[in-house]
């Protein structure tokens, strides 16, 4: 099987930092951590099935770095999206993008990470399956070819998991429980130096300038400020007669009741 | 502005304790903004939570769906286009649950309406929704 896997560059952990225009800083990146485990278990299934992984981000430059180290765990091939006019760009506009960049790459199974360290929001698997019209399966925490026609996962759930199957092309949203990223080997690292990635611009892609960056975001950052402190709370673990009594005295205490 | 809706998740026979807050979220919120307030449930039998809903005082519209006691997504994503098409809301309020995240994402997909993901908060300023977005311990203001 053919695997592309949706990786994003994202500010190094711990050291995110936004600019004037309150955009996040994107001067010094890194490979997404929830995006290696798709990335691992990627390499895994084409170790043990035969196949090729392909890696794909959208970013500017320094997102170049974070692709040779997927590059340097095994990946055969990357594509990165980049054009200045792409940053500040939405979710709606940066789903136009990917979608343009899935529409010139083969593949049997799309795989995306969870969510991303930065924006949090964790649903363009899902809108990038429905504007592909590709089966969707979300959650996995193993996934494994059935054939060279159908996958099975096992999606978590609240109180356990489900096993869902799908015809490929199928797009694969998976969890940290698929196994431990790899680190690159010596020779990885070595061997990545001498594969370039295939960089796509809008103009490649075909998709607008106009409908993306900040200048066609639909939504807009109008303030920032850090989390309200919280308050000490007082957590009562008792039997419910013994915690109605305590609560009340405690309302009692503060003139409540 | 003229109507929210609320896309439900009912667990078994009830309403999730999150689809309540959200429902009582979206009331005070079409209050504010003159608006109406509905929630869209999806469920093979969601009487129960519908009467739980309704009594936080949105309108609730009801879609038969699946035999499963917990519907999965796309049968709760086909059930909120029904009800898009048929409110054409001007908010739409998703549950940050696993099946609100592939939900969420499907309608971006499918709808191309403008997402703010990962909400912790949202309001009414200047008479258009403003939210709280939580990330890297910075609080982002979004509109």
């Amino acid at each position: 099987m053919r695997i592309l896997v949706l990786m994003k560059a994202v500010p190094l952990v711990g050291s995110e930092r936004l600019d004037a225009s309150l955009r996040t800083e994107r001067d010094h990146l890194e490979l997404n951590g929830a995006d290696e485990y798709l990335l691992e278990k990627a390499l895994q299934l084409a170790e043990s099935g035969g196949g090729e992984v392909a890696v794909l981000t959208v970013g500017p430059e320094p997102a170049a770095e974070a692709l040779r180290k997927a590059l340097a765990m095994g990946a055969t091939e990357a594509y990165h999206v980049i054009d200045p006019a792409i940053a500040g760009s939405d979710l709606r506009a940066t789903l136009g993008v990917l979608v343009a960049s899935c529409w010139k790459v083969s593949y049997d199974l799309l795989f995306a990470g969870a969510d991303t360290s930065d924006g949090q929001a964790g649903v363009l698997a899902a809108a990038l399956a429905a504007r592909l019209g590709l089966p969707y399966l979300s959650f996995a925490s193993e996934i494994e070819p059935v054939g060279s026609e159908r996958v099975r996962v096992r999606r978590l759930t609240a109180d356990g998991y489900d096993v869902l199957e799908a015809s490929v092309p199928a797009l694969v949203m998976g969890t940290q429980l698929l196994g431990t990223p790899r680190y690159p080997t010596l020779r990885g690292i070595m061997a990545a130096r001498s594969k370039a990635a295939t960089r796509w611009t809008l103009a490649d892609l075909g998709v607008d300038p106009s409908t993306v960056g900040g200048v066609a975001a639909d939504t807009e950052v109008v303030a920032t400020a850090p989390p309200a402190a919280r308050a000490a709370a007082t957590i009562v673990r008792d039997t419910p007669a013994v915690a109605v009594e305590r609560i009340v005295a405690l309302l009692d205490e503060r003139g409540i009741l | 502005m003229g109507a929210l809706l609320v896309i439900g998740e009912a667990s078994g026979a009830h309403a999730t304790r999150l689809t309540l807050e959200l429902a009582t979220l979206a009331v005070g919120l079409a209050a504010d903004l003159g608006a109406t307030a509905h929630v869209v449930l999806a469920g093979r039998d969601v009487g129960e939570a519908t009467t739980e809903v309704a009594a936080h005082g949105p309108d609730v519209l009801v879609a038969s769906a699946g035999s499963e006691d917990r519907p999965g997504a796309s049968a709760i994503v086909d059930a909120a286009l029904a009800a898009i098409d048929r409110l054409d809301p001007d908010v739409v309020l998703v549950g940050a649950t696993q099946d609100g995240h592939d939900v969420a994402g499907s309608l971006l997909g499918l709808t191309e309406r403008p997402l703010l993901a990962s909400a912790t908060a949202v309001r009414v300023a200047a008479a258009r929704l403003v939210v709280d977005i939580s990330a890297f311990g910075v609080r982002f203001d979004v509109k």
